[in-house]
């Protein structure tokens, strides 16, 4: 049988049939992949413990019919402490919402791979709403969706403000986001780092220090340009209100 | 070709979870060779549990009794609750019969990715319980998985300020296990929670 090797961090997984499970992954080498793990429901399996969501793991897959197969997993950094904190837990969800939602499967993103390694990284030390807002942001950028800035997406027009138009492309200009009932006033601050994480790197994001105000006004500014952008809602989103209060 | 009572049974039996067209098939032709008394024992099961099983009104465990038998057992302590995701979980802690205390049936866990947040699971009806006085530990025995794991934090929150033990079920090496199979998180959290000896 093929077997094949890859560098990886599970995003979610659903039951399939008895005991296994289909498993999200985003490697390395071959970017978004769905595979089967065999058993793994069992409180015998090898493999449960290693394929949590969030461990990031070097695995060994063998080609399946339709999905392939994981044959055996290194743990590189099992994320443990993500799961005692239910605030960084609940951002690593939308991290990983994120991912699923907008990269498309078995394209290779090594650049969106490093991100998402450096993001987990910073959902653990840092802020976590900081460290989710950051990774939606660079994500948008490495996908060629980068939210516009300082020029109005819609008519060129100077876009300085803090007016967010999720379906217009990011910040535009006062008279473009009238004619958008959905845009977003995020106030100075959230717009200032919405600017600042847009082209910083994990370490400048980690020193971001933001009123939770503006932390949440971020948060729903990139969520509303993910959904426009995946044409659907993001389901960590709707959960992360119920769960972050 | 199937004769069409025969495809009809097949094509019911393939609805089933982990019942794939040639186990449907299987079952099908293995439900024609029973004796008929069987059959319709079968069949009258399948009526009967539809019609009188529902979930407890107190701990939302299944019963064909209302409240269920372990809810009314004046032999169970009414002051410890352990508190499960699903049915099955109440039959795998029966089984051990370590446990004296009574249930709540979540109904699931947390599970962003897939929508389920705390307002769809059975933690209202939780705190109602628990505001009536008598409880004073909450054993939260959700699946040692990332969902389980938020879930349990998520409970805690919201116990703790009522002034009620919360505990976790401990994490560990299976017995009959072997140490060199167990993965890091597993041995990890084994290596925290020892105890002496």
């Amino acid at each position: 049988m093929a077997v094949y090797k890859a560098e990886g961090v599970v995003l979610g997984r659903r039951a399939l049939g008895e005991a296994d499970r289909v498993v999200d992954l985003f490697t390395r080498e071959f970017g978004r992949l769905r595979v089967k793990v065999k058993a793994v429901r069992r409180t015998t399996s090898r493999l449960a413990g290693r394929l949590e969501p969030f461990t990031h793991a070097r695995l060994l897959l063998a080609r399946g019919r339709a999905l392939d197969v994981v044959a055996q997993v290194e743990v590189l950094d099992g994320y443990a402490d993500l799961r005692e904190d239910l605030r960084r837990l609940s951002y690593g969800w939308l991290v990983a919402d994120l991912t699923l939602q907008l990269v498309p499967e078995a394209e290779p993103h090594p650049e969106v791979f490093a991100l998402l390694v450096e993001a987990l990284q910073l959902l653990r030390e840092g802020d976590p709403v900081v460290a989710a807002g950051w990774y939606a942001l660079r994500l948008f950028g490495e996908l060629g969706y980068r939210p516009a800035s300082g020029r109005c997406p819609s008519c060129g027009g100077e876009a300085g403000g803090d007016r967010w138009s999720p379906a217009l492309g990011g910040f535009c200009c006062p008279r473009c986001s009238e004619a958008d009932p959905g845009h977003l006033r995020l106030g100075g601050e959230a717009a200032g780092a919405t600017r600042f994480l847009l082209q910083a790197s994990a370490q400048e994001a980690g020193r971001l220090r933001l009123s939770e105000r503006a932390t949440g006004r971020v948060v729903a500014a990139v969520v509303a340009y993910a959904e426009a952008r995946a044409d659907r809602p993001l389901r960590a989103a709707k959960v992360l209100q119920a769960l972050d209060r | 070709m199937l004769p069409e009572a025969l495809a009809r049974l097949v094509e019911q039996l393939s609805r089933l979870p982990t019942v794939g067209p040639k186990t449907a098939q299987r079952l099908a032709l293995h439900v024609l060779r029973m004796p008929e008394e069987e059959v319709r024992q079968l069949a009258q099961a399948l009526v009967e549990a539809k019609a009188k099983v529902r979930p407890c009104s107190v701990c939302f465990h299944l019963t064909d009794t209302d409240p269920c038998p372990i809810c009314t057992n004046p032999g169970r302590d009414p002051s410890v609750l352990c508190v499960v995701e699903d049915s099955r979980d109440v039959l795998a802690i029966e089984r051990a019969r370590e446990f004296r205390g009574r249930y709540h049936v979540l109904g699931g866990a947390i599970s962003p990715l897939d929508g389920v947040g705390p307002e769809d699971l059975r933690i209202r009806e939780l705190l109602e319980r628990l505001r009536g006085g008598q409880i004073r530990e909450v054993i939260v025995a959700t699946n040692p998985r990332v969902e389980g794991d938020a879930t349990a934090l998520y409970l805690a929150r919201l116990i703790r300020p009522l002034g009620i033990r919360v505990t976790r079920l401990a994490h560990g090496l299976p017995v009959g296990g072997d140490l060199e199979y167990a993965d890091e998180v597993t041995l990890a959290r084994a290596l925290e929670g020892r105890r002496d000896l």
